[in-house]
C-alpha cells in the first residue's frame, strides 16, 4: 500500500463526514454550525450548484436523443438502465457501473450517485414522516428488533429539518402520516379535486388524497428561489428550488468557515485505536493519484448510503472487530430492505374536457396508508401509501393512430384526461436479506466487492393484491372509465428506497447502532443514513435521515462537550 | 457492402470504441461522415423522409422534412436500437418501395401525397411492425423538435406558477411538455 503519512496534525478535524447526499450534507451543516472543523468526504467529483448543472437550461431538441439511451450507454450502465431514473438529461449524475462493480447473487438494482450532493440531486423529493404506528410495529409484532426511539423521540427533529429545509404540503391530521412544519400546499388540478372529493365522502375519510409534501419551495425559502413548475428537477435545480446538498445544507456549512470538502476520497476503512476503544480516523484512496492518506478526528459520521456506509464498516476489520467494526451483533450487513412498487390501475376521466392547466406541478397526489390501522387485521402486516397524478395526453396519443393532413387541430389539441394511482409498500426486515464482502473479486482500487442477496417475501407479495385491487377500486369510485390495473413487481434496490443493513436497536445483542445512531461497540462512529433503519415504514425514507441525522449531531456535539466521546 | 454487413460494422465501432467519452461516440455516429457504419443506404433515407412527411405533412405549419424527423427516426435506430429493428425498418422500407412500384409503377418518393398515404394504410397494425416503430420516434422527433414543439405544440418551458385548472381555449393546442 502506497501510505503518504503526512504530519498528522494538518490531517486532524473534529469531525469527519463520510459521504455528501441528503445525510452527509446534514451532518457537515450541523457539525460546522456547532462550531467544529468538519472534512466531507466525497467519493465521486464535485458538482457546483447550477454552473454544473449542464442540461438544466436544455431545450427538448437540444438533446440528441430527445432523453433516450444510447446503446453504448446502455452496455456501460447495465443497472442504472434496468428502469427510468437514468436518462439522457442527467445521465452524468448516475454511477459508470462498469466502473463501479457488485455482485448479485440475486438481482438487486442498486441505484448510486457518486459526485458531491450524491443522490440529493436526482431524489423524488418526497417527504414523509414516518408515525408512531411504524416506530411500534416491530416490537407490537414481534418483527426485527424493536425501534429504540418512538414518534416523540423524532418528531422535534422532524420540525426542524424541515423549516430548513423547505417542505410543502397539506395538513391532515392523520397520525400514521403525521402532518409537518408546512410551506403552502401545491394545487391539485379539477380531476384530482373530483377524484380526492369522491374518494373521500366514499371511505367516509378512512382514505385521504392529499397533495404530496414535496422538498420542493412553493414560496421563497432561506435565500432559495421558488419552485417555476418547470418539473425538470433531476437535472439540478437552477433555482435551488428543491432541497439539495448543494441547494441547502452544503452553503450552510460553508457559511461557517469551518467546513473542507474532499472530492475523489473513496473511504475504504475507519482506522480503529484499540488503546482507546475508539475510531481513530479512516483510510481514504484518492480516486485521482490513487494515493492513501489517513484523517483523523473525534467523531466520524458516516453517511456514505445504505450500502455505502455498512460497506465501510464491514471493510474496517481489525482484532478487535474481525468480522466489521461494531459487529458484535452479527447484525451487520443483514435485514436489507427496499420499499416495493410498480403496482396500480389507472383509467380515463370522462369530463372536465373544457379545463386544462398550465404548469408542470413536480409532484403527485397520494393517499397515505389506511390499511391495517385500528382493528383491521389483513392477511398481511404493515401497509402501503398510493400516489397518481391526473393528467391529459399530449402529442404522445398520435402514436396510437396515423396522422394526415388537414387534422392537424386533431392532433395536436390536449386529449383526454388519464389519472393513474400506484402504491408503495413496506418491506419487513429478514435477517437472510444481506449483504457481505467478496474478497476474491475486487474493483480498481483493490477494494473487495458488495455482494448482495436480497428478495422480497410472502408478506409484501400479499400486500401487493391489496395495492393492485385499491387502486382499481379508488378508481373506480372515483368515476373513472376504462380501468386496467397491474403488477409489476421488480427486484429490490428499484425504488431507491434500499434501507437496513446496520439496525438500530436497544440491545447491543441483537443491533449494530443505539437510540442516538451511535455504534453501541465505538461510541465515536455514528451513522444516519438508511442503513440505521428497523423497518422501513411505507413513507419515501430521506426526510427521517435528515430527522436522525440532526439528532445525532446534537447528540454527538453536547457529549463531546462533556468529555463523554 | 450489404446491409447486414454494414449493421456488423456497427457492433464492432460500438465495441472498439468503449474508451471513447460517450458523447464522442454520439457525434461520431450522428454526423453521418462515416457512411460505412450506418445500416441503412442513401435510399432508405429519402425513403423515410418520404414516409415520415406522410405521416407529419405540412399544414400551415412545418411539418416532417422541415422538423428533420427523416434523419432523427434513422438517428434513433442507429444509436438506440438494436440490429433487429434496424433490419425490421430496412426490410419495412424495402416493401414500401416494392409494393408503391407494384401498385403505381413508380417509386414510393414519386407518389401524390395522397396515394402515399392510402399506401402506408394498408400497412397498418399488426401486419407492419416496422411501422409502428417509425410512427413512434417519427412523432417523438417532430414534437420534441423547436418546429413541433414551438409551433405545433405550445412550449412553455419556465412556467412559473402552476394553474391548477384553467378554461380551455378554443383551438388551444396541448403544451409540448
Amino acid at each position: 500500500m502506497n501510505l503518504n503519512i503526512r504530519a498528522e496534525q494538518g490531517n486532524t478535524y473534529d469531525a469527519i463526514v463520510v459521504g455528501s447526499g441528503i445525510s452527509g450534507g446534514w451532518s457537515a451543516k450541523e457539525l460546522t454550525e456547532k462550531g467544529l472543523k468538519v472534512l466531507m468526504l466525497e467519493r465521486g467529483r464535485n458538482i457546483e450548484h447550477i454552473k454544473d448543472y449542464e442540461n438544466t437550461l436544455k431545450q427538448p431538441w437540444e438533446f440528441k436523443h430527445r432523453g433516450e439511451l444510447t446503446n453504448e450507454q446502455v452496455r456501460t450502465h447495465p443497472v442504472q438502465t434496468r428502469h427510468g431514473h437514468y436518462n439522457e438529461y442527467n445521465e452524468s449524475f448516475w454511477v459508470n457501473d462498469e466502473e463501479n462493480p457488485y455482485v448479485e447473487v440475486k438481482r438487486f438494482d442498486w441505484f448510486r450517485g457518486y459526485q458531491v450532493g450524491g443522490r440529493s440531486l436526482m431524489w423524488g423529493r418526497g417527504c414523509l414522516r414516518m408515525g408512531e404506528v411504524d416506530f411500534e410495529a416491530n416490537a407490537k409484532e414481534g418483527i426485527g428488533v424493536p425501534w429504540p426511539i418512538r414518534y416523540q423521540d423524532i418528531a422535534p427533529w422532524y420540525d426542524y429539518v424541515e423549516r430548513f429545509a423547505g417542505i410543502s404540503g397539506q395538513a391532515e391530521g392523520l397520525p400514521q402520516c403525521p402532518d409537518g412544519v408546512f410551506l403552502p400546499p401545491m394545487e391539485m388540478n379539477c380531476v384530482e379535486k373530483e377524484v380526492k372529493k369522491r374518494i373521500e365522502t366514499h371511505y367516509n375519510r378512512d382514505r385521504v388524497l392529499t397533495i404530496f409534501r414535496m422538498a420542493n419551495l412553493t414560496v421563497p425559502h432561506n435565500g432559495r428561489g421558488k419552485c417555476q413548475n418547470r418539473n425538470l428537477c433531476a437535472r439540478g435545480c437552477p433555482y435551488g428550488a428543491y432541497f439539495s446538498t448543494q441547494s441547502a445544507t452544503l452553503p450552510a456549512a460553508v457559511a461557517t468557515g469551518n467546513l473542507t470538502l474532499r472530492p475523489f476520497s473513496v473511504v475504504s476503512e475507519i482506522i480503529y485505536d484499540k488503546e482507546t476503544k475508539k475510531a481513530k480516523g479512516v483510510r481514504v484512496i484518492d480516486t485521482q493519484t490513487l494515493e492513501t492518506t489517513e484523517y483523523y478526528a473525534k467523531i466520524i459520521f458516516l453517511n456514505a448510503s445504505t450500502l455505502g456506509s455498512t460497506y465501510i464498516l464491514m471493510n474496517s476489520v481489525s482484532d478487535a472487530f474481525p468480522e466489521g467494526m461494531g459487529n458484535g451483533s452479527g447484525q451487520l450487513g443483514h435485514n436489507l430492505m427496499d420499499h416495493h412498487f410498480r403496482v396500480g390501475a389507472s383509467g380515463t376521466y370522462e369530463g372536465f374536457e373544457d379545463v386544462y392547466y398550465s404548469g408542470r406541478r413536480p409532484a403527485a397526489v397520494y393517499v397515505p396508508r389506511y390499511r391495517n390501522l385500528g382493528n383491521e387485521k389483513r392477511d398481511y402486516l404493515r401497509g402501503f401509501g398510493m400516489s397518481g397524478s391526473a393528467s391529459r395526453s399530449g402529442w404522445q396519443k398520435n402514436i396510437a393512430e396515423l396522422s394526415y393532413a388537414g387534422e392537424i387541430e386533431e392532433r395536436t389539441k390536449p386529449g383526454e384526461w388519464r389519472m393513474g394511482l400506484a402504491g408503495w409498500g413496506e418491506t419487513l426486515p429478514y435477517y437472510e436479506n444481506r449483504v457481505w464482502l467478496d474478497h476474491s473479486k475486487k474493483d480498481k482500487w483493490g477494494l473487495p466487492l458488495l455482494t448482495i442477496d436480497a428478495e422480497f417475501k410472502e408478506n409484501e407479495l400479499k400486500m401487493r393484491i391489496d395495492m393492485k385491487n385499491d387502486a382499481a377500486e379508488m378508481l373506480e369510485v372515483a368515476g373513472l372509465k376504462n380501468i386496467s390495473s397491474y403488477d409489476r413487481l421488480s427486484h429490490p434496490g428499484a425504488c431507491i428506497h434500499e434501507m437496513g443493513t446496520a439496525r438500530m436497536g436497544n440491545d447491543p445483542k441483537t443491533s449494530v447502532l443505539n437510540k442516538w445512531n451511535q455504534l453501541h461497540e465505538v461510541p465515536n462512529v455514528f451513522v444516519t443514513d438508511g442503513a440505521c433503519m428497523t423497518s422501513t415504514g411505507n413513507q419515501n425514507p430521506s426526510l427521517t435521515y435528515m430527522a436522525l441525522t440532526a439528532r445525532a449531531c446534537d447528540y454527538a456535539v453536547s457529549a463531546l462537550k462533556k468529555g463523554d466521546l | 457492402m450489404n446491409r447486414r454487413q454494414a449493421i456488423k460494422g456497427v457492433a464492432v465501432l460500438i465495441g472498439g470504441t468503449a474508451a471513447i467519452s460517450t458523447f464522442g461516440l454520439m457525434t461520431q455516429s450522428c454526423s453521418g461522415e462515416n457512411k460505412e457504419t450506418s445500416a441503412f443506404s442513401d435510399a432508405d433515407r429519402e425513403l423515410m423522409d418520404t414516409v415520415c412527411d406522410t405521416l407529419i405533412p405540412e399544414t400551415d405549419i412545418p411539418g416532417a422534412k422541415a422538423a428533420g424527423v427523416g434523419p432523427f427516426v434513422l438517428m434513433m435506430l442507429e444509436d438506440c436500437h438494436s440490429v433487429e429493428d434496424r433490419e425490421l425498418v430496412s426490410v419495412g422500407l424495402s416493401t414500401v418501395e416494392k409494393e408503391a412500384k407494384q401498385q403505381h409503377g413508380k417509386s414510393f418518393n414519386k407518389l401524390a401525397a395522397e396515394d402515399r398515404e392510402k399506401l402506408l394504410k394498408t400497412f397498418e397494425g399488426d401486419r407492419a411492425p416496422f411501422l409502428g416503430l417509425i410512427k413512434r420516434l417519427a412523432n417523438q422527433g417532430y414534437y420534441t423538435s423547436e418546429i413541433g414543439a414551438t409551433q405545433a405544440l405550445v412550449m412553455d418551458f419556465t412556467p412559473g406558477d402552476y394553474q391548477a385548472c384553467v378554461p380551455l381555449q378554443e383551438g388551444q393546442r396541448a403544451w409540448a411538455m
